[in-house]
């Protein structure tokens, strides 16, 4: 039974994938060769219908999850064979009828199309099949997706959006609360698995509100998937799809769904007596309110929705009359009803669509004349949704008004009359509906159908018929469509083989009512009259999809308000907030522990005991001086001064403090931040903006910044108090020891520090230059990135060139002839770096402020011109070639990624590590002077001659550092230096 | 024992300056404000590897004098990554300000926040272009 079950199942997911790119060559063909699909399910459903009950009952489990107690569980019972086939039989209709009407003129993408279409078939077979209830409501969802995919599927059209999104809101959100419910039931019976839960009868003891709860939510997803009230506005609009899609989904398969899982709940959760009443009220309330609606509809296919809308209503309400005394026996028949008339009647509308150009009730008539086939099929299949003999609708009708009757007459009556005259009522506003449709077959044609009309092929015809042939035979052989029907069983499992079904009972209550049904129908269609009915609309209290419409423009809208609120569009209000919880949380901390700090704070000498700890306190005087002038001073220039004091007087600390390597290194970041810094300030002097007045508003009060400052400095400067260690060795063991330990011996580098950075710890050094080298490209992409609007850094008249080439003789000379010393000089400390303080990393900051040097006296592209290398790849080559030496001992020897190999040369250390330093290195002069070039040619702006030097970059092949202002064009191949 | 009270201070006043500075509205000043206080947190890292006092660099090997410690080398370490990273952010900051300037016309929150305002030297850019 594995195999006619499995490609039950796989037909549709193997194929679609095949289809988008088939749709590219076959365009409209796709279609048949998607049909493939559905007849090899329809095909396996049927041959595991063969089966005996007894083998095919039995569930098929694969794993999946199964510490959560999810499995691919498929119980191919009879409610779920009977929807299985469903499914793949008016699948094979719905793609055969597709593949007629999506012609290439007016569609495109038939490929994906069809993909989707299968897509959602198998969801909806999963779904029906499993036993799970976790891969069901998987399913479910997915069927609610892929329903989102097909209804917007003409997406350019604002309609296809609105009720795409409505549908995905509507069943995905409803949707969710069914996975509460499944996981409720879980909660009370344990599993997830159907069956089990059925065997189990009874639920707990005490879990009776449990229960409740899981049906109310269950219920909810029922709702939202069969459209039921309140959530019945979403199908109406779902129509936007094309018909094809209508007719499948729409009608025939994925609504019916609620009415699936209410039927595979009922016996569940069918000893709730006081919540069964819910589902009968709820859906023979809304069998009511979609007939009324039907009725005032003009769009046929909106007409179509809402009559779908009253008849699932119909069937739900069908289930919730079970614990009162009815039997569920029919149920199959009455799905089986719906769909043959509604999916015919889809297709049917779908070839009025096509061949008269509109769907308006208002501007239909006549069509018999056109296309009589069709309107043969239309009439069958009207018949049986007006209820009218000799038609399956008749049965279904008089069936489930015998059961009222049967209820009524148990229960007396109250409730069950008011039933009884809501399925009255509908049936009557039914008639009438059917008779507004079947007027547009009757009469002359109209003008808008003569002006348009054109014949549908044979093919487009064949489907409706058959489903319409169905209703009329299926009607005429009472008998045997309800034998058909019971064998499938029923919702609870039971086979009643026994009825019989004739059309023609006698004389009984039921027929009476009916007859009384049929003439209040025609009754109320001639009352009201031609004139009248092309002039009844929907009241708009009535259209809950206006109201869903402002529900979810409302949330954006919402969210926005409250974003403003909170102060989200000005960022910078948050800084005080994070520098107050900074100083509050810690600072409480301080307050609550103040007995144990002092304590340990007491014991120490505060003051040092060595002249060089006075020579501390001389170097932190200056650096705290020159801070405070920093955040005093009001002018950008000595604000410079007093960050490059700071940045020096940092530099001796580290000395100080024993940090030869770290003294290096921020020596020759602090330069290339203050060249950096001077950059965008001398841009913003020239122009003045740094001095502007500030917007009186939106500022914080002084004060409130002084304190919130000086709270912050406290706090860490009583941190950096609190977390000193005395090294007495009583803490354990130091992880520097380690490195000093063993820096000779495994690292083959004396320098502890150098070897920690690129050995010990390579992996941090790897990164680190990998962020250097993102923060170059995204310097990169903001300095480069083209301009919206207007160009802004020509320099105007009366504006001076912020770097003008220099011509002082004694500034070229100097910084020309000192190109040369200093990049020996970044030689040595890259050479040293292992075993005394240097590295690749200062050694590429000399080498490219020796650079940026020269740019000041030549100009950028005087530099340039000698430097012709690009620095983003000599970068990027830097951090390929640390790349390359971290994981050539693995590649190679299966060593651990960073165990360098020491290889020496007559003495001279050639081993991994040196190799890790030189990307490091080309890392670093890389990145540096890819940030600062472009910055220091972009804030001077362009003047002429830059244009010219531009343009004679172009000339050369070479890439151009800024983009030109938009609308000039380079002139090309000027010949004479400027320089 | 322990006698580094001049660290404290020095972290405390670079911090709390940086701070006040971020509280600008400038971003010039702001940037400022960040270079003092990506420099506070790396002495926030040598404070803690301990009193450098009477002890040498971290550099092992024949020539180092014996009978005096070497200090530990793996803040230092941490301290070097961290000095290039900030370096890295500090260049994307500069960068950020320029371009927000020259496209916005504003060096200032406040306006760069909010539409209504004037931007700056807008009409100057006309007459240029």
């Amino acid at each position: 039974m594995d195999l006619p079950l499995l490609v039950l199942l796989l037909a549709p997911f193997v194929l679609a994938p095949f289809l988008p790119a088939l749709g590219r060559l076959l365009g409209a063909k796709t279609g048949w060769v998607a049909l493939l699909a559905p007849i090899t399910s329809f095909a396996a459903a049927l041959q595991l219908r063969g089966l005996p009950p007894a083998d095919r009952a039995v569930a098929r489990v694969w794993e999946w999850i199964p510490s959560l107690g999810v499995n691919l569980g498929f119980t191919p019972d009879g409610l779920s064979l009977l929807y299985a086939l469903i499914v793949s039989g008016v699948g094979v209709l719905v793609v055969f009828y597709a593949a007629c009407y999506l012609d290439d003129h007016h569609y495109r993408d038939h490929g994906k199309f069809y993909c989707y279409l299968l897509l959602f078939m198998g969801a909806m077979l999963v779904t029906v099949m499993s036993s799970n209830l976790m891969l069901l409501f998987a399913a479910w969802e997915l069927t609610g997706i892929t329903s989102f995919l097909l209804i917007g599927f003409l997406h350019d059209k604002p309609d296809s959006q609105r009720g795409a999104r409505m549908a995905l809101l509507t069943t995905g959100l409803t949707g969710l609360v069914l996975l509460a419910g499944v996981v409720l039931l879980r909660v009370v019976y344990g599993t997830y698995d159907l069956g089990a839960i059925i065997a189990m009868g009874a639920p707990p003891a005490g879990s009776e509100p449990l229960l409740g709860a899981a049906f109310l939510c269950c219920f909810v997803g029922i709702m939202g998937k069969s459209a039921q009230f309140p959530f019945h506005y979403w199908l109406p609009n779902a129509m936007a799809a094309p018909t094809p899609v209508s007719a499948y989904l729409h009608s025939a398969t994925m609504v019916k769904l609620g009415v699936f899982l209410t039927a595979r709940l009922l016996p569940v959760f069918n000893g709730l007596e006081n919540w069964m009443p819910l589902l009968a009220g709820i859906g023979f309330g809304t069998f009511l309110l979609g007939a009324v609606l039907a009725l005032l509809s003009q769009d046929l296919k909106g007409v179509l929705a809402y009559t779908t809308v009253a008849q699932l209503g119909f069937l739900v309400g069908y289930y919730g009359l079970h614990t009162q005394g009815v039997p569920v026996r029919w149920d199959t028949l009455h799905i089986l009803n719906h769909v043959f008339y509604k999916a015919c009647l889809f297709m049917v509308v779908g070839i009025i669509d096509h061949s008269t150009g509109t769907r308006d009730l208002r501007q239909l008539g006549g069509l018999w004349q056109k296309m009589p086939l069709v309107g043969t099929a239309a009439l069958f299949a009207l018949a049986a949704f007006a209820g009218l003999p000799p038609t399956t609708g008749f049965l279904s009708k008089e069936l489930v008004l015998a059961d009222l009757f049967h209820l009524r007459a148990s229960h007396g009556g109250g409730w069950p009359d008011g039933l009884v005259a809501c399925l009255a009522v509908g049936s009557a506003i039914n008639v009438a509906v059917a008779l507004r449709i079947a007027r547009a077959f009757f009469g002359k044609p109209t003008h808008a159908v003569e002006a348009h009309f054109h014949a549908p092929s044979i093919g487009l015809q064949l489907p409706p018929v058959l489903l319409g042939a169905c209703t009329m035979i299926g009607g005429l052989g009472a008998a045997a469509f309800g034998k058909l029907a019971l064998s499938f069983g029923n919702s609870a499992g039971r086979t009643d083989a026994g009825d019989t079904l004739h059309l023609w009972h006698g004389v009984t209550t039921e027929l009476i009512v009916s007859a009384i049904v049929v003439a209040g129908g025609v009754a109320l269609f001639l009352t009201v009259g031609r004139a009248r009915w092309d002039k009844v609309a929907i009241p708009t209290w009535l259209r809950f999809d206006f109201a869903f419409d402002k529900i979810a423009d409302g949330v954006p809208y919402a969210a926005r308000r409250l974003n403003r609120a909170l102060g989200f569009e000005t960022p910078y209000a948050y800084l005080y907030i994070v520098a107050a919880v900074m100083a509050a949380v810690p600072g409480w901390f301080l307050v609550t522990r103040r007995d144990e700090l002092l304590a340990q704070v007491s014991q120490w000498a505060m003051l040092p005991s060595a002249p060089e700890g006075w020579v501390r306190w001389v170097v932190v005087a200056v650096i705290c001086a020159a801070a405070i002038c920093a955040a005093a001073w009001k002018r950008v220039i000595p604000q410079l001064f007093a960050l490059s004091i700071i940045g020096l007087g940092i530099v001796f600390y580290y000395v100080l403090y024993q940090g030869p390597d770290l003294a290096i290194t921020q020596m020759l970041v602090e330069s290339a931040t203050l060249i950096l810094a001077l950059l965008v300030v001398l841009r913003l002097k020239r122009d003045g903006a740094d001095s502007d007045p500030l917007p009186a508003q939106g500022g914080a009060p002084k004060t409130l910044r002084v304190a919130l400052a000086a709270a912050g400095g406290l706090l860490m400067g009583g941190g950096v108090l609190i977390f000193q260690q005395p090294r007495d060795g009583s803490a354990g063991d130091w992880a520097g020891d380690y490195y000093l330990a063993n820096s000779l011996d495994y690292a083959k580098g004396g320098n502890a520090v150098n070897t920690t950075v690129i050995d010990f710890r390579g992996y941090d050094t790897m990164f680190e230059i990998a962020v250097l080298v993102i923060a170059t490209l995204g310097c990169l992409g903001l300095i480069s990135r083209r301009r919206a609007g207007k160009p802004r850094n020509n320099i105007g008249a009366g504006q001076r060139d912020l770097f003008p080439v220099s011509n002082d003789f004694i500034l070229r000379c100097i910084v020309i002839g000192g190109f040369a010393p200093l990049n020996l000089f970044a030689l040595h400390v890259f050479l040293r770096g292992h075993n005394t303080p240097g590295g690749g990393f200062p050694a590429g900051l000399i080498t490219a402020l020796s650079l940026i040097l020269l740019a000041f006296a030549l100009g950028v592209h005087g530099v340039r011109r000698l430097v012709r290398f690009n620095p983003v790849g000599i970068a990027v080559a830097g951090v390929f070639l640390a790349l390359a030496s971290a994981l050539a001992p693995a590649f190679f020897q299966g060593l651990p990624v960073l165990h360098h190999f020491h290889v020496y040369l007559g003495g001279f250390y050639l081993g991994g590590a040196f190799w890790f330093d030189l990307g490091v290195y080309l890392a670093v002069v890389g990145t540096s002077l890819k940030i600062i070039l472009p910055l220091m040619k972009s804030v001077h702006g362009l003047p002429a001659f830059v244009v010219e030097e531009e343009a004679r970059f172009a000339a050369r092949g070479s890439e151009p550092i800024d983009l030109l202002p938009e609308g000039e064009t380079s002139p090309r191949g000027l010949g004479k230096e400027t320089l | 024992m322990n006698n580094q009270l001049e660290a404290a201070v020095l972290v405390a006043v670079l911090f709390g300056a940086g701070l006040y500075l971020c509280f600008s509205r400038r971003m010039l000043r702001m940037l400022f404000g960040f270079l003092m206080i990506s420099n506070a947190a790396n002495l926030v890292l040598i404070a803690i590897s301990g009193d450098p006092t009477g002890k040498r660099a971290a550099v092992v090997g024949a020539d180092a004098p014996a009978g005096v410690a070497p200090v530990d080398p793996l803040p230092q370490a941490l301290i070097l990554t961290a000095i290039v990273i900030g370096f890295a952010v500090a260049a994307y900051l500069t960068v950020l300000v320029y371009r927000l300037y020259t496209d916005r016309g504003t060096a200032n929150v406040t306006t760069l926040f909010n539409d209504d305002a004037p931007v700056r030297g807008a009409a100057a850019e006309e007459e240029v272009s």
